[in-house]
């Protein structure tokens, strides 16, 4: 079969042997996470945007760890809250997404600028199952994750790390370097006689 | 400047599309993420060809259901945007991530003409990808999170990038449909 070119007629009954679906939620994960669904309707969507107390006290009911002084907005979508760590004075801005499947860590005075993307979830690939695996992201201090920013799972974005606006980044990062570009790569550091010269 | 101020209008006559924009902004919006069933007999009832099999799951838009075609298990993530004004072709076992925009138009930057998009078998398009029409994505291909598709993709390869280019081969326990 010459399948460079997908074939939309090709029969649609399975022609390859396929795994069993089988969910990877427990039935305890499943109800929890029902209840923070409708909690994240009712409480966290509509609750007003000064409210960062509430908030934090909210993420901390649902398991989070939240440390002094964290702000979230009320748009950011937190998918599993139990599964999120934020140290002191991190801020996330509207619409990003905590997509928690795994354990997300975000480190002191962090920034997550708006709908950015921190996605803790990926599938095996080279398995037929496509398992789901819960990677976890540890985010460090100081850092800074511009505008719609994407950071891939199993990550660790080292401290003072800066990515610029809709830059994904699906490696470890150097301390206190910029990322751009699709997909993250370091902007040149000039020398320092460069530097001087600047 | 004139089609940057222009408003957006989708290229749909007709009491279906009318009568879907009235289903979609209301009862289709409530639907539970978990309750796949429900949201195929919708879709399905508005002429999307979707397999027993298939699942798409909440805050997924869909402009016009009738054109949308899935194959065995293959799935679209949450808060995906599907502009399905020309027929959009998903194969078994593909997977389409959480907020994917898939969009049959906007190959040229305009609206006015949609082309067809052919998704293959096994692919995954993971989060946040872009996919305009006249796309062709063949089988086992891996798109990277938030990469645009424009340029040929070899199959069974991983494709990552603005533009997406195929860097290496996908490796896979399975038989290689």
């Amino acid at each position: 079969m010459n399948s460079h070119e997908p074939n939309p007629n090709a029969d649609q009954s399975a022609t390859i042997a396929e795994p069993p679906r089988k969910s990877p939620w427990s039935m305890k994960a499943k109800v929890l996470r029902l209840f923070w669904g409708v909690a994240e309707i009712v409480l966290w969507k509509l609750s007003p945007v000064s409210c960062w107390g509430f908030r934090r006290a909210l993420l901390r009911f649902f398991g989070a760890k939240v440390g002094k002084g964290v702000r979230i907005h009320p748009s950011v979508k937190v998918i599993i809250p139990w599964h999120i760590e934020l140290d002191d004075h991190v801020v996330v801005h509207e619409r990003a997404i905590l997509y928690a499947l795994g354990q997300i860590k975000i480190g002191r005075n962090t920034e997550i600028g708006p709908l950015a993307h921190i996605c803790a979830g990926t599938h095996d690939f080279t398995s037929p199952a496509f398992t789901l695996l819960r990677q976890p992201i540890t985010i460090g201090a100081d850092c800074l994750i511009g505008i719609a920013g994407f950071v891939a799972p199993n990550i660790t974005l080292a401290e003072g790390t800066v990515l610029e606006p809709r830059c994904p980044i699906y490696m470890d990062t150097q301390p206190g370097t910029t990322y751009i570009g699709n997909p993250g790569k370091p902007v040149a550091v000039p020398s320092p006689s460069e530097a001087v010269a600047l | 400047m004139t089609r940057l101020l222009a408003p957006y209008t989708p290229p749909m006559r007709g009491m279906r599309s009318l009568l879907w924009r009235m289903v979609s902004s209301t009862i289709y919006r409530l639907v539970p993420s978990p309750a796949y069933k429900v949201r195929r007999a919708i879709l399905v009832a508005f002429g999307a060809e979707l397999d027993a099999t298939s699942r798409v799951r909440g805050g997924v838009r869909i402009s016009a259901p009738w054109n949308l075609k899935m194959g065995r298990k293959s799935s679209i993530g949450e808060g995906a945007t599907i502009w399905s004004h020309a027929p959009i072709t998903i194969g078994s076992r593909s997977v389409i991530s959480q907020y994917c925009f898939v969009h049959c138009a906007m190959r040229d930057g305009t609206q006015e003409h949609p082309e067809p998009i052919v998704i293959g078998d096994d692919v995954w398009i993971a989060a946040e990808s872009v996919i305009v029409g006249g796309a062709r994505v063949p089988n086992g291909v891996l798109v990277g999170a938030r990469s645009f598709i424009r340029e040929a993709i070899d199959t069974w390869t991983i494709a990552t990038g603005h533009p997406a280019k195929s860097r290496r081969e996908r490796p896979y326990q399975g038989t290689k449909s």
